[in-house]
Formats: structure tokens, sequence, C-alpha cells
């Protein structure tokens, strides 16, 4: 009986993931045909995204099956996103960075994109480069509070906050009615202040 | 669709000889129907070839058709279901369905690149148990929707052994912008009945990593092109890649790799464009910002302006300017005045961008020019004439000229005079004061009306007019004793003497100076003077610059005012002819003489009978009588008579 229960509740589960499986390959065959519409793209990327979600982080097979689907996909930067999500959470962070990389070649406004790039920098130990990701990352969104705490934490740490309020500075010329870059200036110079 | 379609190219030859098509792999013999119905199906039926006589046994259970709606379809397809979405250009499982049941054309070359394909579309029955190196007949009956045998068969032989495809020939790979071509030869198809290639895979390895296969399906073998066939790699960043290459068949079995063959990509893509470019407008200056190129590879920028917006832009920046420091500092030779700029992007490859949309700049100007030096002043006709070296400031509109005396200046241009001369003529152009001492001072003014401090001249008008002549001269005798000369100011406020001459004097040879006074005096005590003389005076007044007026002049006749003594012991004495009158001598400095009266009564009255003073001590009276009474009275220079003397009768 017992055994019986056990066969069944697997083939509930076979069930499922065939079922998830079959979503995200049907989902992404989609999106690739309307790539151009952007309305109907946005939407069947909001349908796909948690079934990959689903799929990548939420099963063990999940990891393997991306690489699939970027083999039938190849370019798709979606899969590429992922598959940087997968890399890093696996420690393969060199590979999460030529992943992102990739991509911000594609979209390189991608503020998120920046981001991820200088945090996977920084992971590496790479911290020039990765002050150069944060730095975009705040020119593409000035007023974007977490670009500025990273990027303030590691100018602190590499003794660049010169930099860091020359960047402000130049910010506040774009956006001269900005409290938060005027907040933000106030606060780098008595940071710079402070450390001299 | 168009790689199929290109496929069909391939197929079509085959399709004309036998739509049965046997592929032997392993122990296993795939039996393809290339035009199989999409309503019906078929089944296989098999025999080994010897003994000859061996009856054909039914293989497939019932028989192969298509699948039976669309969830059916997809979930056969697996992954090879995008690939086919995508090759009948289907959205979704139904659209899917739909198509490749109505495209048998579509549905049969599919059926060739993917087994999967193949079987959910009902073109592939898959006989495994055949015997390695057997030959076998297959016999195919087509069936009808509810899978009744037809009539209608197809029969072929097949040897069960392995062939591996040919691999492919003459690859090469070339790097270009961002992508990387591949390209290799294949045999034209012949109909060889071993030739089964249906495509090729490409194999990618990145440094020393492994190599992995870049096309999910087979990149279909396309005889139109002449047996050339070629893939982009697009899916490139920077770097060098290895290429292979391998034929693909119908059972999925593929040959040898080709060599390795590498190359890298080539970056011939310019950054993006600059954007977002602001300026803040300073003191002469102006600070250009903009957005961060976002490429990796960004090496810099070149900024460049304009003073108009369709005028010919000149680059600022001598070198790069750095991609992290997207900001220009740009001292302008004028302030107030619009400028433009705009921002190219360039990669560490050296493509440059476009320049960017142009931003306008409009800088204040708060810093004055340098002032003119050498400031000189001449004079000529009452006026004045300035000159002076001009200030090197290169945004000059002129030069402010004003006009002073003492510590007020007055500005005498109402714009800025673009020469470095002026003249100053004066209020209505009448010329200057003469006498005057003028202050000129001139600053120079730039575009933005910033005016310089400024240099500074005086000179003095030189005095060519002699002041107005003196008023209200007055010469009076006091007392006798002498002359009181007085005079009003003149109305000319330089005059600095009054100068007096006087005629008339004894001593006077001609005129005769008497004295220079300064401006403040006004009066004189002439004391030189003769009782009994006229004297003229002139004045006149002298300026500062030496001219004389004209003379102001008044006249005094000085006369003594006390008389001399009455004459003493006058006595008359009738003698033959008159009376004689006689009298002493009266002593006196000034005395002219004696006039004599006679009178027929002692207290009547006296009638002069000289004509004048006589100087001598007598006077004979021819019409005197005796009876008769005389008086004598001395009489000096200014005409006093003295006292009469005593009456004397003539006896």
């Amino acid at each position: 009986m017992i055994h019986s229960l056990l066969l069944a509740v697997l083939l509930l589960q076979d069930s499922s993931s065939l079922a998830l499986r079959r979503r995200v390959w049907g989902d992404l065959a989609a999106l690739e045909q309307v790539r151009r519409a952007d309305t109907t793209s946005v939407r069947l990327l909001a349908d796909v995204r948690p079934a990959l979600d689903s799929m990548v982080f939420a099963t063990s097979w999940g990891g393997a099956e991306l690489d699939q689907l970027r083999l039938a996909f190849p370019g798709s930067p979606l899969l590429t996103r992922y598959a940087a999500r997968r890399d890093e959470r696996e420690g393969l962070t060199d590979a999460a960075l030529g992943e992102i990389e990739q991509l911000v070649r594609l979209s390189p406004d991608d503020l998120e994109l920046q981001r991820t790039r200088g945090r996977l920098l920084e992971k590496l130990n790479r911290f020039k480069e990765a002050l150069d990701a944060y730095a975009r990352a705040l020119d593409l969104s000035p007023e974007d509070d977490s670009s500025f705490r990273a990027l303030q934490r590691l100018s602190e740490r590499e003794g660049a906050l010169t930099l860091l309020l020359d960047q402000i500075r130049r910010l506040r010329i774009r956006l001269p009615a900005s409290a938060i870059l005027r907040d933000h200036e106030v606060e780098v110079s008595a940071r710079l202040g402070a450390s001299r | 669709m168009r790689p199929l379609l290109l496929l069909a190219l391939l197929a079509a030859p085959a399709w004309g000889q036998s739509p049965l098509r046997l592929v032997a792999t392993g122990d296993t013999v795939l039996v393809y129907v290339l035009d199989a119905p999409a309503t019906g199906g078929f089944i296989v039926y098999r025999r080994p070839v010897t003994p000859p006589t061996a009856p054909f046994a039914k293989r497939s259970p019932a028989a192969v058709m298509m699948a039976s709606n669309p969830a059916v379809l997809s979930g056969a397809l697996g992954a090879d279901l995008p690939m086919a979405m995508r090759a009948v250009r289907a959205v979704d499982d139904a659209e899917l369905f739909r198509r490749l049941r109505s495209d048998h054309f579509a549905s049969g070359v599919l059926a060739m690149v993917s087994r999967n394909a193949a079987i959910a579309l009902g073109h592939l029955y898959v006989d495994a148990g055949v015997t390695r190196n057997a030959d076998y007949e297959y016999r195919v009956v087509y069936t009808q929707g509810d899978g009744k045998e037809t009539g209608r068969t197809l029969t072929a032989r097949v040897h069960v052994t392995d062939v591996v495809p040919l691999a492919p020939t003459g690859v090469q790979v070339s790097g270009a912008d961002h992508e990387i071509h591949v390209t290799w030869h294949y045999p034209v198809y012949q109909g060889a009945p071993t030739d089964f290639t249906v495509g090729f895979h490409v194999y990618r390895t990145q440094g020393t990593g492994p190599a992995h296969r870049l096309t999910a399906t087979p990149i279909l073998r396309n005889d139109a092109n002449g047996g050339g066939f070629s893939f982009v790699d697009r899916d490139v960043s920077g770097g060098t890649y290895s290429y292979q290459v391998s034929a693909a068949d119908l059972a999925g079995r593929e040959s040898g790799l080709t060599s390795i063959l590498s190359s890298h990509t080539v970056d011939r893509t310019p950054p993006a464009i600059p954007t977002d470019l602001a300026v803040r407008n300073g003191d002469g200056v102006v600070d250009i910002t903009w957005r961060l190129a976002p490429e990796l590879d960004a090496l810099g920028y070149h900024i460049e302006r304009a003073t108009g917006l369709h005028q010919p832009y000149t680059r600022l920046d001598r070198s790069l300017i750095p991609a992290r420091r997207p900001i220009w500092t740009d001292t302008v030779p004028g302030g107030g005045h619009q400028y433009f700029y705009r921002v190219i992007a360039v990669d560490s490859t050296g493509n440059a961008s476009a320049p960017s949309n142009p931003v306008a700049a409009l800088p204040s100007d708060k810093t004055p020019p340098i002032a003119p030096t050498a400031l000189a002043l001449t004079t000529a006709q009452h006026r004045i004439a300035a000159h002076w070296a001009p200030s090197p400031s290169k945004d000059l509109r002129g030069y402010y000229v004003y006009h002073g005396e003492g510590a007020s200046r007055v500005r005498l241009t109402g714009r800025p005079v673009r020469t470095t001369a002026f003249v100053d003529s004066g209020a209505a152009d009448k010329g200057l004061n003469p006498g005057g001492r003028y202050v000129i001072r001139v600053s120079a003014v730039d575009s933005s009306y910033n005016e310089s401090p400024g240099v500074e001249a005086s000179i003095a008008i030189p005095d060519d007019q002699p002041p107005t002549p003196p008023s209200a001269l007055s010469s009076t005798n006091v007392e006798g004793r002498y002359v009181l000369v007085s005079w009003s100011a003149t109305a000319s406020r330089d005059v600095q003497w009054y100068a007096l001459t006087r005629t008339g004097g004894a001593a006077d040879t001609g005129t005769r100076a008497l004295h220079r006074f300064p401006a403040s005096v006004r009066e004189w005590h002439d004391t030189l003077v003769a009782h009994g003389r006229r004297y003229v005076y002139h004045l006149t007044a002298i300026d500062s610059a030496g001219n004389v007026s004209a003379a102001t002049t008044d006249s005094v006749l000085f006369l003594e005012v006390v008389p001399p003594p009455q004459p003493r012991a006058a006595g008359a004495r009738a003698v033959t002819g008159g009376v004689e009158v006689r009298w002493e001598r009266v002593v006196s400095l000034e005395l002219t003489g004696y006039n004599v009266y006679r009178s027929s009564l002692p207290t009547g009255v006296y009638r002069r009978l000289t004509r004048a003073p006589v100087s001598l001590l007598s006077f004979t009276d021819s019409t005197g009588h005796a009876g008769l009474f005389y008086t004598v009275r001395a009489v000096d220079r200014s005409g006093n008579e003295s006292a009469a003397s005593p009456v004397a009768v003539a006896r």
C-alpha cells in the first residue's frame, strides 16, 4: 500500500515536472516568435519567468534543462541571464561574469546588469573594475540608492571617495534639481573629510 | 521556413524515386515514409531477403499516424518543439498542429531533420531487433484514418550496417565585426542509397575549454548553393574561438569532426552615441558632462564646439577625455555668447561614434577686460584729443570715455567706442573752457559690458582769451591828500592780477604803470599826485595765462582844499590913470597869483577885476577912482582863493 502511494507521488511529481518543462519550452518558443511585438513580448515574458524560476532554481533537473534551452534558443538574453544567476548560485562566478558581460554588450543601458556585474567583480576581488561597473550603474540611474551605497562602500574601501565625489558633482550638472544627489554630495564630502 | 524550403530541393529527387527511405543504424532500421498521409498512416512489414520465400511479418502493431491532437504533438516533439514552432511560425500548440497537418510539405521536411518530429508527424517507424549485416526487405502499406489498409504499398531493401556520413571539407573560419563566419563544402546529393546526410553541426571551443555544439538542429544540407555552406556565430565577444564541423544524417549519426580552425572577432562597431549632455554655465567657462559610455571597451571621448548650430565644429581636446570622466571644462573666449557642444565616443579599437546631439551653453561673463594703457591727451581749439593703446582682451566691445573736473566724472560715450581715439569738444560742441583743467578717463568694455578699471590723464585748456575788464573803476580826490582808486572784480574767474596805470601827472611820461595788484585787491591810494592836475587811471585785469583785458578808465582832478593865507596890508591909491592897488606877498607853495576885487561900498558886492590871478604884488585899476573900495585874495594852483584881505579905500 505504502509502495503504491509512493509510486503515485513519484508519478505526480514526474507529471508536474513534465508539465513545467512543457510550459517553459512552449512559452520560450512563443516568445521567440513574437520577439519584436513589444506588448506581446512583455506578456509572454511575464508568463515564462515564474516557470523558469521554478524550473531552474526549484528543481534538481532545471539547471541541466537550462543548458538544453540555451542550445535550442542560442543567444537568448533571457536564458543567458538565468544561466548567470544559476552559475553565481553555484559559485561559478567567473562563468556568471562572462555571461553578464555578454549581456552588457547587448544591453549596456541595463541598470540591473551593471549592478550585477559590479557585484560579481567584487566577489572576484577585481575591485577597480567593480568600481567602474557600479559607477556605470549610478550613471544610468543617478538617484538609485542601491548603486550609490554599493559605490560608496567600495570607494571608501579603495580610497576612491574623491572619484565618487567627482561623479556625483558631474551628475548634479545633469540633474541640478535633484535633492538626492545633493544629499549624496554632502554625505560623501563629509566622509571624505572624516577620512582625512 | 526558408531552410526547410531549401531542403526540399535536396529531397525532391528522392521523392521522385520512392518516398520510402530505410536507414540502418546499429540493430535498428528507421523506416521513413516521407509522403505519409495526413489523415491516414501506414503499416510496416518486414522479411529477411534470404530465403526468398520468407514471409513478411507485420512490425508495427498499429498504423503509424500523426499525433491526433495538439497536446500530444507538442509532447512528442519534446526538445524539438521550439524548432518546429519556429519552422512553421506557430505561436502555440494548436497553431503548430494545424499548420503541420495542413502543410504536408513542411511536415515531410521537418521529419527529415528531427526524429521526434518524424515520429510525431507519422513519418517514421523505428524497427528495432534487426541483425547487423543482414539484408531485409520492407513493405509499407498505407492505411486510412481508421487504420484499414489501402491498396497502396511501398517496398525497399536495406543492408543493416552503420554508414557514417562523410565529413565536410574545405572548412574556413574568418572573423568579422562581433561575429565569426564558418564555411565548408559538402558533395552535392547524387542519389546514393547510403547518402542520408541532412545537415551539419558546428562545434566551438574557447580557450582551453571543451568543444560544445552551437547548433541545436542541423544546418540543412541545401544543395542550391552548390555544396557550399556557412554558419555565422554571433554569440561571441572579444577573443579567439576555434571551430569544427560535422555532417549529420537522418539517423542522427555524425561524421567525424573536421580539424580545428581558429579566428578572432573584429570590432568594427562604433560605440553608442553619447547621450544626456548637460552644461553648467559659469563665468567665462562651461562645464559639459554626459552619460558614461556604456560599452565595456569604451576608451574615451572627443568634444567639439561650434559658435552656431550650423557652424563648423572645432575639436577642443588634444587627447582623449578618459572614459570614466565624462566631463569637460571649456574656457570660452567670450562670455555672453552661445556655444554648441557635441561629444564623440571612441572605443579601444578606435571606432568612433557619430557625434551626439549638440547641447547649447550660454556662459556668463563677469570678468572685466584689461584696461587700456598709454592714455595721451592733446589739446587744440579748446578741445581735447585722447589716444590710448588698445586693451588686449579678446572679447572687447569698445571703450567708455569719461570727462571730469575735480573728482566728478561724466561719461561722454553712450555706447562703447570702437576706436582708440576720442575728441572731447565740450557741451554742444562749443569747446571747453579755456584755462580749465580736465581729466579724461578711458575704460575698456567687453561684449558683456563688463568695464575695466579706468586709466586717467589730465590736461589744461590753454587760456588764450582775455578776461572781461574790471568794472566800476572810480578815482576820488580824498581831501586833497591822495586819490582813492577803487574797482569791482571782473567776471572772469581766472583773473590773477589787476594792473593800474595813470596818465596826467607831471612826472608821467606817457602812461605810468602804478602797480600790479593781486586779484583780491579792490582799491589803491595814489599819493604821488600833485594838486591841480587831472589824472586818468586805466585798470586792466590779467588772468593766469597772462591775458590782459581791455582797460577800464576813470579820471580825477586832484585839488587842494585848503585856501592860501589872505594877503595882508592891502592899500589903494588914486593915481593918474586909475587906482593902484598894492599888497604884501603871501607865502604859499602852491600860490599862483592874486585876484583883485572892487566895490563902491565897503560892505557891498566886490567884483573881480583880474581875469586871471596876477603874480605881481600890485595892480592898476584903470577905471578906478578915489573913493572906491578894494580887496585882494590869494589864489593857489587848485583855484582856491584865500579869504579877502582887509578892505582898502582908494584915496
